[in-house]
């Protein structure tokens, strides 16, 4: 049977952690500062009895979300039955309070990416992730929370923006949104757009929980773009949106710090969740002043004219086949040499050529992850 | 009128008396079973965050001080000096707000070799409240439910070891040999009292130190670089889910000073267990039962680290 609420009703704020084997015992003993735990859970689909009891237990002491990384929802391509199967087992396994996942896809074609990528923005993929949100919340028994995703470029093929996409996505699945605020932050640097104006498109009060991290700036042909590594520390604009998250949003939120290496101590990760209780205090409070004239001058979130790039539509053969090009393009340098050659020759080079470099880089970015899987054995 | 003789069950001719026995047994091991048991209530882990707790989770009373010891030396508040150990100058009890803490602070007031722990029964006063709570939690079976468990084991054996005794002896004395099925029925009958006597119960110990040592899988790959004087309490820690003998040198230069001779002691003892395990798997495990067991919840003198569990009751549930 479906469930329709997606997320447990919170009576206030809560702050928690991503669940890295690395930071375990300090994570255990510093329970009482910690409201939850996020447990990444393709980390756990094929593993043994003895890790999933030790899950289990766990799930005794924190309070877990569990986040999947693997799914890829936002596709053209129907995810696999299999997949959705291994992820109600686990919820089955363990007493978490629910899941999320990525509006990103992960393979096409055949091609594992190995690694979330941003999908293109155009209604194929709205209405192949409200199909693949439907089977997901089917098989799994709940449906997932989504989570905007980071890229390093543009999305060949998108004929929207990223705030507008997200918002289609809600509205066409229902969805509670997992904002990640350095995603978001990311994005408005490598795509150049304002990350106030993408908050006042997409429905605050979808939001649900809120999640954190740091990254690195990445300097490619003259232009620095930011990399969502998850091995820094929070970046102060990050703590800003935190604050207008809290200005803007009068339900409790549960915001997590995502770190997936160079780890600092333990101290200081907490130190960034108390700055991070501290910017969303403050947005709270500022909401009570401003919230009359927000109310008054809020705009229509939901633009009924989209805009449209009609040329970047010509790169894609055809509809079906859009993940698995861009799949193709961003594992193959001929194939991305191709749809760049394409691309450019559908939009006219001077006003819209596909980002070359963005491409480049997310394909070494891809790269990367991918041989760290390799290394790992997953 | 009652015929005396044949309702003396040890005159009935030998099917017979099988027959009875048989009744007899199952009776016996039902009303073992029902007056042992102990209620399967669902256990909720404790709160394993608190070091203290997981060491006497995993030995008792004994270990808790142990750890206890270790984390106040690594935190300066104890000084060690050859085996003996003292409290720091100008330290005294207020240095801390954990009662085992306070009481071993009050113990090496005057320096003290730590076998002492033994005789330090306001210490060990201190560590009941973490066995109070693992029973409270249902991780531990309380000592009451324990001993009528195991009471109850010893009267079931006994009486059918007894009943099939007084047959055989009858038997034999009336010329009689072929006793070898009462005889392998009453083997069965009280090997099923012993198992009955060592599965009724609860223990949820192993189950949650397994998990801890599970989830903390890379603390003992870590241990050299942890923090050392307290910074953190992964040391604790570490010596309360995986024991003492996984704490580094490097990163608590006393610990053979101070334990050397119980770990070596312990070691041996775990050896000694793991022999006679590999035994008993050859031989089966007949007649184990032992309620003379040292392995109270709780008990100083437990032992339940890692294997201790037989007979009757044990520490195992």
């Amino acid at each position: 049977m479906l469930v329709v609420n997606v997320a447990p009703t919170i009576a206030r704020d809560r702050f928690g952690l991503g669940w890295r084997p690395e930071l375990a015992g300090e994570l255990l003993l510093a329970r009482s500062r910690i409201d939850l735990l996020e447990v990444v859970a393709d980390d756990w689909f094929d593993a043994p009895k003895e890790r999933l009891r030790a899950l289990q237990l766990l799930s005794t002491q924190f309070a877990l979300v569990l986040h999947g990384v693997g799914l890829g929802l936002a596709s053209v391509e129907p995810v696999e039955e299999a997949r959705l199967a291994r992820f109600a087992r686990l919820l089955a396994r363990v007493d978490a309070e629910g899941w999320s996942e990525h509006l990103a896809f992960v393979r096409g074609g055949g091609v594992e990416l190995g690694h979330l990528v941003a999908p293109p923005r155009r209604d194929s993929i709205v209405a192949g992730l409200a199909r693949n949100f439907e089977r997901a919340a089917r098989v799994v028994g709940s449906p997932p929370l989504l989570e905007n995703v980071a890229t390093l470029v543009d999305p060949p093929g998108s004929d929207r923006d990223e705030a507008i996409f997200v918002a289609q996505a809600l509205a066409a699945t229902g969805a509670g949104l997992v904002l990640d605020l350095h995603n978001l932050h990311a994005n408005a640097t490598n795509l150049r757009f304002d990350a106030l104006a993408w908050l006042d498109v997409v429905p605050m009060e979808s939001v649900v929980q809120v999640h954190l991290a740091g990254g690195r700036a990445v300097a490619r042909g003259g232009v620095t773009r930011v990399l969502d590594d998850h091995r820094h520390d929070v970046p102060d604009p990050v703590y800003a949106l935190l604050e207008s998250v809290g200005e803007r949003c009068p339900q409790a939120l549960t915001v997590l710090l995502e770190r997936d290496g160079d780890y600092p101590s333990l101290g200081s990760l907490l130190g960034q969740l108390d700055l991070a209780r501290a910017a969303l205090e403050r947005g709270r409070a500022r909401r009570s002043l401003v919230r009359t004239k927000a109310l008054e001058t809020a705009p229509d979130r939901m633009p009924t004219v989209v805009p449209d790039r009609r040329g970047e539509r010509r790169i894609l053969s055809a509809e079906s086949d859009l993940n698995a090009v861009l799949a193709r393009a961003y594992v193959d340098p001929a194939a991305r040499a191709e749809l760049v050659r394409r691309g450019a020759a559908a939009c006219g080079a001077s006003n819209c050529p596909l980002d070359e470099i963005g491409l480049e880089l997310t394909a070494e970015s891809l790269a990367r992850k991918r041989a760290r899987l390799a290394g790992s054995g997953a | 009128m009652i015929d005396l003789a044949a309702a003396n069950v040890f005159d009935w001719a030998g099917p017979d008396f099988l027959k009875f026995y048989a009744l007899f047994a199952a009776t016996v091991l039902v009303l073992q079973y029902l007056v042992g048991r102990v209620p399967r209530g669902e256990a909720r882990a404790p709160d394993l965050s608190d070091p203290y707790l997981i060491a006497c989770l995993r030995g008792g009373e004994r270990e808790t001080l142990r750890v206890a010891t270790v984390a106040l030396v690594d935190r300066g508040l104890l000084r060690v000096d050859g085996d003996r150990i003292a409290a720091a100058p100008g330290i005294d009890e207020r240095a801390s707000r954990v009662a085992v803490e306070r009481a071993l602070l009050r113990h090496f007031s005057t320096p003290r070799k730590t076998g002492s722990l033994v005789l330090a029964t306001e210490a060990k006063a201190a560590c009941e409240e973490y066995a109070r709570r693992l029973v409270d939690t249902g991780t531990w079976t309380s000592r009451e439910s324990r001993a009528r468990r195991e009471l109850a084991c010893w009267v079931a054996s006994a009486l059918l070891v007894v009943v099939a005794a007084v047959k055989l002896v009858v038997a034999l004395s009336r010329g009689r040999t072929n006793v070898g099925f009462l005889f392998g029925l009453a083997l069965i009958a009280t090997l099923l009292s012993v198992s009955i006597g060592r599965h009724a119960g609860v223990d949820r110990s192993r189950q949650w130190l397994r998990g801890l040592r599970t989830m903390l899988t890379e603390l003992p790959a870590r241990a050299k670089g942890l923090a050392p004087s307290g910074a953190t309490a992964e040391l604790s820690l570490l010596a309360a889910v995986f024991g003492l003998e996984f704490v580094p040198l490097s990163l608590f230069p006393p610990r053979d000073a101070l334990f050397g001779a119980e770990l070596a002691e312990e070691a041996k003892r775990r050896r000694r267990e793991v022999d006679r395990l590999n035994r008993e798997g050859e031989s089966g495990w007949f007649f184990r039962c032992s309620s003379g067991s040292s392995c109270s919840a709780g008990s100083f003198s437990s032992g339940c680290s890692g294997g201790c569990g037989g007979g009757c009751g044990g520490c195992s549930s």
